[in-house]
């Protein structure tokens, strides 16, 4: 894996014995590396120093983490990588609806953190340069025609189910709530996540090999769905 | 409360056949005066209106002292008039019939002045007897507002007026089997078959010595009030009774209700301190153990790429954050031994010793802190635990550390002050605000730095405590510690007899 430039990583962390570690390891895979103590601390750093990543712990000694995340949304679309030792859904939902992009749980091991840094780089490229067709393993969307194929063969999908698949690709490799999903497939309004449920299903059931175990639409309990993409690319 | 109109209106109870001594007496002198009056006044005013005297002293005995006074006063009356003012002079002899006259006009005289003063009294009577009620009523319901348990209400029940008044109050309670007698004791004979038969038939019984009412509480009947003792139904009747047991179930009903309050309560508190041993758990064993799975993937998937001193580095962390956690897991451990009653075991501790292996523990963590000691050159023992007096003595430092700013003063000193080992651990950090000083020691308590996820477990300062105490020692917290700023937690430990060691 070649890392990606000189991308500048903020990590945000009140724990000396993490940032101890994180610094280092982030540092040998070639990002530039800032490192801030607390919510003031980040603040600053992202307006001097610009950041293309934040890891982000939401248990800050001054500010709550979920306010860090509102403040930087006020001036900044730096993605931002909730990394926190919270087990509650609740705190990582309302993290993401304050505009964070993903999340790590601690403990976590650092090849996940990696994933999710680079799916974070990579959706800010794609942001900017909005690409023709998406890849994750087998998976090719043609955004152009709307065509999806699994291994080179076209599946057909429903407007709906194409539309939460977009959705999901847009953010490769991050989490996408419930709440987004839904917005994206049935407006605003709608807020079952029984309707989001069987979609999933059919959606695994069209594109996994076993939909029972799937490995391209991971689930991500109480909180939302994450397309997988770092499988191996098979055909894709 | 039919009982009080009915008294006034039909039945006049209190005649007043009965005459005291000083009735008597005041009779007998209201007679003799109007009798004098009449007989000196007879030659001048003449016979009617001396007859007239008589009447009115007759009259103004039966309204002051009832129909008996009245009558014997018109009975002396006529005897003193027969004697003085009729023909033949000074005999009882009736000289015409018509001399029978007044007789039966004093008698009659008498009679209604009797009737009336007596009726008056009855009626002032019931009206005294039920401001009485009410005023007991009031006050015995004023101190069942106060009551809250079961027994604080049968408190006030026996000091309520019936009870003062000489009858004993017996408040029996349906529990699905049966009727029992609330506040243990012997059934009085006879009272549980009253009991059983007001509680069959739902309405109130009243006899001579015993008085039985339904209580109802908001789901229906529930239980039954008895009142009993020589004449009851002087005292208290059905209707007041009824009353009072209105209360009484008001009562006992919030009180069934409050201690089902506090049952709850405790349950909860005890679920909370579940609840916060769980979330304390989950966030002090995930920190380190994220650090130590960060390092230890980072070495095994990126170990070629990083240069050795970052090697080491991980390493270390992952050393460090065992000890961290092995710590963590000892202040759980020792908190449930300490929670659970077990004494620990003490031997001669030298506390020289156990400050300096607390120091060596925390010193790693120190960062550029200035670290001073004030340390005796002999030794000072004390009885203690020494594993857990220096947990006790970590504890602390790191919350020193913990919550103190890089660069800043922490102080230790150990001296011995009188009979005891006293350790003052101070810093310069954040401090504790002064109503929070006892709160700290409780567990997982801990001083909102601000509003974020505190670090540590909330349990240091509580297995410090517990320690210092199983030892019969002393530990509290002041503030400022240092500099004007920060905490001191202090720890008086009974100093040891160094021959103790030999022996």
């Amino acid at each position: 894996m070649t890392a990606a430039g000189r991308s500048r990583i903020l990590v945000v962390d009140d724990e000396p014995s993490l940032v101890a570690v994180l610094k280092p390891v982030l540092e040998a895979q070639g990002y530039e590396v800032r490192v801030a103590v607390d919510g003031a601390g980040a603040l600053g750093a992202v307006a001097l120093f610009g950041a293309d990543v934040v890891l982000l712990d939401l248990g800050l000694p001054d500010i709550d983490g979920k306010e860090v995340i509102a403040r930087l949304r006020r001036t900044s679309d730096v993605p931002i990588i909730v990394v926190s030792a919270r087990h509650q859904e609740g705190e990582k939902i309302a993290a993401l609806d304050k505009g964070a992009d993903d999340f790590v749980n601690k403990p976590f091991e650092i090849g996940e953190l990696m994933a999710r840094v680079r799916a974070a780089l990579r959706r800010r490229q794609n942001a900017a340069r909005r690409p023709a067709a998406f890849h994750a393993g087998p998976l090719t969307i043609d955004v152009a025609t709307r065509r999806v194929t699994i291994a080179g063969e076209t599946i057909k999908l429903s407007p709906k189910e194409y539309a939460l698949l977009t959705t999901l690709a847009e953010s490769a490799g991050q989490v996408v709530t419930h709440r987004r999903l839904l917005a994206a497939g049935w407006g605003d309004g709608a807020a079952d996540t029984q309707y989001l449920r069987v979609y999933m299903g059919l959606l695994r059931q069209k594109l996994e090999e076993d939909p029972a175990e799937p490995r391209l639409i991971l689930t991500e309990a109480g909180i939302g769905y994450r397309l997988a993409d770092d499988l191996p690319p098979g055909f894709g | 409360m039919s009982s009080y109109r009915d008294l006034g209106r039909s039945t006049i109870r209190d005649l007043r056949l009965h005459l005291s001594g000083r009735e008597l007496l005041s009779s007998v002198m209201i007679v003799a005066i109007s009798s004098s009056l009449a007989v000196w006044s007879e030659p001048t005013v003449g016979l009617v209106s001396a007859a007239l005297l008589f009447v009115l002293g007759v009259m103004i005995v039966g309204a002051l002292h009832g129909l008996a006074a009245a009558l014997l006063a018109a009975f002396v009356a006529f005897m003193i008039y027969n004697f003085f003012l009729t023909e033949p002079f000074l005999t009882f002899r009736l000289s015409t019939t018509t001399d029978a006259a007044p007789f039966v006009a004093f008698n009659v005289v008498a009679l209604i002045a009797g009737v009336l003063a007596g009726r008056l009294q009855d009626r002032a009577k019931a009206a005294q007897r039920a401001n009485l009620q009410l005023a007991s009523l009031l006050e015995t319901s004023q101190q069942l507002q106060a009551a809250v348990r079961e027994t604080e209400v049968l408190t006030t029940l026996d000091a309520s007026a019936p009870a003062r008044l000489g009858l004993a109050l017996h408040v029996f309670q349906h529990d699905g089997g049966g009727l029992a007698m609330l506040g243990g004791g012997a059934v009085p004979a006879g009272v549980a078959a009253v009991a059983q038969q007001v509680w069959t038939s739902g309405t109130a019984t009243q006899l001579d010595h015993i008085v039985a009412v339904p209580l109802h509480a908001a789901q229906g009947p529930f239980g039954v009030l008895v009142a009993i003792g020589d004449h009851a139904t002087d005292v208290v009747d059905a209707a007041f009774l009824s009353a009072l047991a209105g209360m009484l179930a008001l009562a006992l009903e919030r009180a069934a209700l409050s201690s089902r309050i506090a049952e709850a309560s405790a349950l909860a508190r005890s679920e909370e301190l579940k609840t916060a041993l769980l979330s304390s758990v989950s966030h002090d064993f995930r920190t380190p153990l994220a650090a130590i799975s960060a390092s230890a993937s980072s070495l095994r998937d990126y170990g070629a790429q990083l240069d050795a001193g970052a090697r080491e580095q991980l390493l270390r962390s992952i050393v460090n954050e065992c000890e961290r956690l092995n710590r963590y897991t000892a202040n759980l451990l020792e908190m449930s031994k300490l929670q659970a009653g077990l004494s620990p075991t003490g031997s001669l501790v030298d506390v020289v010793e156990a400050v300096g292996a607390a120091l060596k523990q925390v010193r790693g963590k120190l960062g550029s802190r200035q670290l001073e000691r004030h340390l005796p050159a002999a030794p000072l023992l004390v009885r203690a635990d020494a594993a857990l007096f220096e947990l006790a003595l970590v504890n602390i430092l790191a919350n020193a550390i913990a919550y103190s700013d890089d660069g800043a003063r922490i102080m230790v000193s150990v001296a011995q002050a009188g009979g005891e080992a006293a350790i003052d651990i101070s810093d310069a950090g954040f401090g504790i605000p002064p109503g929070d000083l006892d709160r700290v020691f409780e567990r997982f308590q801990r001083v909102a730095r601000y509003e974020a996820a505190p670090k540590g477990s909330g349990l240091g300062l509580a297995i410090a405590k517990g320690f210092v105490e199983a030892f019969e020692g002393r530990i509290w917290a002041e503030t400022p510690g240092l500099d004007g700023r920060g905490t001191r937690i202090a720890i008086r430990l009974p100093a040891a007899a160094p021959q103790a060691e030999a022996a």
